[in-house]
């Protein structure tokens, strides 16, 4: 359940303390989920690391240093003798200082380039583990069950809809013969809708009654619902089938712009576990290529 | 006739750990009969008459130079000095990855830093840390070798031992405080998050985050902030900035726990001046940190993090939740008054030694 290796306490000893602690865990009603969500919480922008020969932050700081100024001490400049050396050096340091404040716009113009150089080197990352992950020939069990599944996964689907074919694929839903029953909430251009029709039973929520069981619910865009967005989770869960699954897509570009969005945006994980308590497994929680985030989690 | 003891030093500055231990070395040289200077490329107002420029001044070849290694800092005559009239003492360097994702300035500093000791392997023979970890990255970076010397700040010893008293109060709430810079090595965050766990355990935390902010790194503590509002923590958790050093005692006086989650420490200062006030010190230890040898076998100390953990483990040493648990709390503190009188018959040990005959 949790993580820490040895603990060295004064007095007790490591199989003991490790066994008080996982019973007052357990005393506490601490879910491993719940403790994992709250130790993987992370706000940070991501890595500005390095990858191959570019190191942005080596890049920056050589851009920054002005190099030592010469000692003068060799014969070409043999004019420069006594405190003449000492008064060149001096005009050279001045000179440096001069230049590095008149080129302040210049640094800043660069510091942007790198900036979005490193943006783009993730966003290539992204995409090439995105495509490593779904090339035809790789057997991971998701793909597996989708071709026992007769579902045709391929990289040109949208990737949300690629990703709603395996969870349903996961679901098992196709192995009744049935088509899955899904509610999308609020796709306003109608476009999810379409795409998938062919493949599920679409809802709408005002079809929905109290009886309906759906396999999942689909929110196509969570920063746009027009109800308060954990009254649509409480709502609809209620209806969806143990291994049911919900998903669902929020604009990353929001996130960039306002951290309080980040937080607003973490608070999706908080709505499923305080609003619904499903208490269920969160399945997977990822960005594509750098303008959607999804979240989808299945209900015990 | 004794040579002037020379100390170089990218910076000083109040309440910082380098900056004690240069002034202890200063002290100490002079009480032995030496002339003393220090040098240091920044330095506030209140240390100039302490404390001189780095800019034009140069060394004699009879003074003898301790260099404070600090990263970003280049000070020219200390290459060209004789290796056998100089000393280098190393405290240590962040690994870079932390900063990457808040300043790429801070991050090439730091690189620079790490790679430039190749270049003082060449000219320092003598080498002093603080601990191993530190004294690893030497020898990593071509030192033959090093010595391990205690850090030393006799106002703190003679202040403290065995003087100290702590008012104990009757209020149940659990105080801890997590003090230093708050930078991305420090790992603030996992800090938030153990007091989100002892929340939900109910000890009614309330922690300070006291330390100063490097403007770069605003983003990080903008960072903190929202963990603390999305994990509703308004109420336990308060950002104190940079204090003095009458309010950081008073803060000490009311403090419980001393809480370090740091990924990446040289020594670890506030796990000493803790044990000195008789606070208790809950920390992590990770690869490359020194934690583990400044707490010796006192505090508590986990191998890893996990919050949920870190928090149990504070409440079963609760000062005043049960008996239980004070009694331990106290039995904590007996082994920490321990280990920090050996740490002071180091310190005595150190100062009487031939390091200060030169």
């Amino acid at each position: 359940m949790y993580q820490t290796g040895r603990i060295r306490v004064p007095g007790i000893s490591e199989e003991e303390i490790h066994s008080q602690i996982q019973e007052r865990l357990t005393a506490r009603g601490l879910t491993p989920t719940e403790v994992q969500r709250i130790r993987d919480l992370d706000f940070s922008p991501g890595s500005g690391g390095t990858s191959g020969t570019f190191n942005p932050a080596e890049t920056i700081d050589l851009f920054e240093s002005p190099v030592a100024s010469p000692k003068f001490k060799s014969s070409r400049y043999w004019f420069f003798r006594g405190p003449a050396r000492r008064i060149a050096m001096r005009v050279y340091e001045i000179a440096a200082l001069v230049f590095s404040k008149l080129s302040e716009n210049k640094n800043k113009a660069f510091h942007n380039l790198v900036g979005a150089l490193i943006a783009q080197e993730r966003r290539i990352r992204d995409l090439e583990l995105f495509i490593e992950n779904n090339l035809p020939g790789r057997k991971d069990p998701v793909q597996e069950t989708e071709k026992k599944s007769s579902i045709s996964a391929a990289v040109t689907v949208p990737e949300w809809k690629l990703y709603y074919q395996k969870i349903t694929a996961l679901t098992g839903s196709y192995a009744t013969g049935k088509k899955p029953v899904i509610v999308v909430i609020d796709d306003r251009s109608g476009s999810v809708t379409s795409s998938i029709q062919d493949t599920y039973q679409v809802l709408l929520p005002q079809q929905l009654d109290e009886e309906t069981e759906i396999d999942g619910v689909v929110v196509p865009d969570w920063n746009s619902q027009e109800e308060d967005p954990e009254f649509n989770l409480s709502r609809f869960t209620r209806n969806l089938k143990p291994g049911g699954f919900y998903i669902a897509a929020a604009r990353r570009s929001s996130l960039r712009m306002y951290s309080s969005d980040a937080v607003r945006f973490e608070a999706m994980h908080r709505a499923v576990d305080d609003a619904m308590k499903i208490r269920g497994m969160i399945l997977d929680w990822w960005e594509t290529s750098g303008t959607e985030y999804f979240s989808v989690w299945m209900k015990k | 006739m004794k040579p002037s003891i020379i100390q170089v030093a990218a910076g000083l500055a109040e309440n910082d750990a380098i900056t004690n231990m240069i002034f202890a070395l200063n002290d100490r040289f002079r009480s032995k009969g030496y002339k003393t200077r220090i040098l240091a490329g920044k330095f506030p107002v209140a240390f100039s008459r302490i404390a001189e420029s780095t800019k034009n001044n140069t060394l004699k070849k009879t003074d003898f130079l301790i260099h404070h290694y600090g990263t970003g800092f280049r000070f020219e005559p200390s290459y060209e000095h004789p290796a056998e009239r100089k000393r280098i003492m190393f405290y240590g360097i962040t690994p870079s990855y932390f900063f990457a994702p808040y300043s790429l300035q801070i991050a090439g500093e730091l690189d620079r830093g790490l790679s430039e000791i190749k270049n003082l392997a060449q000219t320092f023979k003598d080498a002093y840390v603080l601990s191993d970890e530190t004294g690893y990255v030497l020898k990593s970076h071509g030192f033959a070798g090093y010595t391990r010397i205690p850090f030393t700040d006799e106002r703190l010893i003679r202040q403290q031992r065995g003087k100290y008293r702590r008012d104990r109060r009757s209020s149940a709430e659990l105080r801890l405080l997590v003090l230093g810079r708050v930078s991305p090595n420090k790992r603030i965050e996992d800090a938030i998050k153990t007091v989100f766990f002892l929340k939900r355990a109910g000890c009614d935390p309330k922690m300070k985050i006291t330390g100063v902010t490097a403007p770069e790194l605003s983003g990080y503590l903008e960072e903190c902030r929202n963990y603390v509002r999305y994990l509703k923590l308004e109420e336990n958790i308060e950002f104190t900035g940079p204090l003095g050093q009458n309010q950081l005692e008073r803060l000490w006086q009311e403090t419980d726990f001393y809480l370090t989650v740091s990924q990446h420490e040289g020594f670890c200062v506030p796990v000493i001046e803790a044990m000195a006030r008789q606070v208790a010190v809950a920390a992590c230890q990770f690869e490359g940190s020194a934690i583990d040898q400044t707490a010796g076998d006192a505090g508590i100390v986990t191998y890893g993090f996990d919050p949920a953990v870190m928090a149990e483990l504070i409440c079963m040493y609760h000062p005043y939740r049960t008996p239980e648990s004070s009694q331990r709390y106290a039995g904590l503190i007996k082994s920490q008054n321990d280990r920090f009188n050996r740490y002071c018959d180091e310190v005595s040990l150190f100062l009487s030694g031939s390091f200060f005959d030169v």
